[in-house]
């Protein structure tokens, strides 16, 4: 089966997930409600809430819309768990994997959210905020980075704000659609190239020197993944992240 | 129990330059919509809107400058509607203040006025220079029984929590179909909570079930019936999708810098 860089991306995110573990995804997240969707559908065991505050929503029933803390992530949940609450799991330490976004990062998993240019009070380009990141972050086990666009301008050797940050003591995984990062040490480390991408284009869109002469290939998707992906987003709401 | 039914038009005499209101429901879900409209008609000045993550109505009131501080830890709108204008438009021309958190410190914040203390520990933080930039709102403290330190944020007690709902009664019992975002702990943070509702429904159903009934008519000020309240923005069981011409027409009339246009457009016949 053809796949591109939304599919990888949701297969890579899936693959992140162990079984029993306890995730959240926040808002403006299709990708990563794909992926809890297609973990699910691959029979992995494991627990989603999220904003909209259905625990385990159904994920036979597939999204028509976008918005990822709507009703889709609502109908069919076992229990009503709000986001004040989810927070509150986290700060406890009982939430494994959280899945955030970025605008800019570095690669000691510095994050800004919050602007570019300017300063902070007048800055030429305000960003919307970093949502729950700045908390979620410093207190939840794991980290999942997903962002759907991999360049220069966003890959940064320097960010201007940190909104939040990395602990280096945490798991900490960038996905892009170009590759994985893993913290190491305190700094991301190029874990894996996707199979259509190539050390090269990657270092080529990233705004850290890459020492690497080579790198592993991902894992391309199994048949498996495409077709339960297929089944949990027919109306490709992943795509429109891309 | 006494009526709080009142006019659109009654409801928004209630809000007055300068005070802080929480704008339920989150990005583009249940907003208080048809009332930020309202609100924006009328040339407020100063008002400070909080929350953990506004959407169109809050936007709408910066587009309008009715607003010039902003409590926030998300302030868009999901996907394909991209940035909030108004939000980036005032903080790019450097009159709207933004105090941004994580939603969880602006959760916090909430309920710190809910429980009727000035301040809230809130976890996390750590690393964010977002604590050091707004030390109006975030302190460091050590806890005085055991030392550890801990990112504390100044409580909210807004003047008007402004919520839409599916179903209220005339007294101002309120049930919340669905996802409730931060709703029901922003009505026991304000002083008063203005409601507006798809449905006007008799206090025998509440009665009935009272558990689903997430804020109790004392907490309430305005009930105001608004079919199609929320709109543009998703309110489930009622509007399943996000009202795309609606929602671009309004993208275009910020863009183009023309608000009182849209305003006029957006909802024909005073209610």
């Amino acid at each position: 089966m053809a796949y591109g860089a939304a599919e990888m991306m949701c297969v890579a995110l899936a693959r992140e997930l162990r079984e029993g573990e306890v995730v959240f995804h926040g808002l403006a997240s299709p990708v990563p409600m794909t992926a809890t969707k297609l973990a699910k559908a691959l029979g992995r065991q494991v627990t989603v809430v999220s904003i909209a505050g259905g625990v385990d929503p159904d994920w036979t029933k597939p999204a028509t819309v976008t918005t990822t803390v709507g009703p889709n992530q609502f109908e069919g949940a076992v229990a009503d768990y709000g986001l004040d609450e989810v927070f509150d799991l986290a700060a406890t330490d009982r939430l494994d994997v959280t899945f955030l976004s970025f605008l800019q990062i570095s690669p000691r998993g510095e994050i800004n959210m919050s602007f570019v240019g300017g300063c902070y009070d007048k800055p030429k380009v305000r960003f919307p905020g970093g949502a729950g990141s700045a908390t979620l972050i410093p207190v939840t086990k794991r980290t999942v980075i997903w962002r759907t666009k991999h360049d220069r301008r966003s890959l940064v050797e320097e960010v201007e704000f940190a909104t939040t940050a990395a602990d280096p003591e945490k798991e900490f995984v960038v996905v892009t659609p170009l590759c994985i990062f893993r913290m190491a040490d305190g700094v991301l480390k190029l874990e894996s190239v996707f199979p259509y991408s190539s050390l090269d284009e990657v270092k080529a869109n990233t705004g850290w020197h890459i020492d690497l002469d080579e790198v592993p290939t991902s894992d391309p998707p199994s048949e498996e993944e495409l077709v339960l992906l297929e089944r949990v987003d027919p109306h490709g709401m992943r795509n429109i992240e891309f | 129990m006494k009526s709080k039914m009142m006019s659109l038009a009654d409801a928004a005499d209630l809000v007055e330059d300068g005070q802080l209101l929480a704008i339920g429901g989150n990005a583009l879900n249940r907003n208080p919509a048809r009332f930020a409209r309202e609100l924006a008609r009328r040339g407020l000045k100063d008002l400070k809107l909080c929350g953990a993550a506004h959407g169109y109505a809050s936007d709408l009131l910066c587009a309008a400058k009715a607003a010039d501080t902003v409590y926030f830890g998300f302030f868009g709108f999901e996907n394909e509607y991209g940035l909030a204008p108004g939000m980036r438009k005032g903080c790019q021309e450097g009159w709207l203040k933004a105090v941004e958190g994580s939603c969880t410190a602006q959760i916090a914040a909430l309920r710190g006025g809910a429980y009727g203390i000035p301040f809230m520990p809130v976890a996390g933080l750590w690393r964010s220079d977002l604590v050091d930039l707004r030390p109006e709102f975030y302190r460091i403290m050590e806890s005085p029984f055991t030392g550890e330190r801990v990112v504390c944020v100044k409580s909210l007690v807004p003047d008007h929590a402004v919520l839409h709902v599916q179903e209220a009664d005339e007294f101002g019992n309120a049930r919340i179909t669905g996802p409730k975002y931060q709703d029901v702990l922003m009505s026991r943070a304000a002083r008063k909570t203005i409601l507006t509702t798809e449905r006007l429904v008799p206090t025998e159903k509440m009665r009935d079930i009272p558990e689903l009934t997430s804020i109790p008519y004392f907490l309430v000020e305005a009930v105001v019936v608004v079919p199609e309240g929320s709109r543009p923005t998703i309110c489930m069981g009622e509007w399943p999708a996000v009202d795309d011409a609606a929602m671009k027409a309004y993208l275009e009339a910020v863009q183009t810098d023309d608000l009182t246009a849209y305003l006029e457009a957006a909802d024909g016949k005073e209610l």
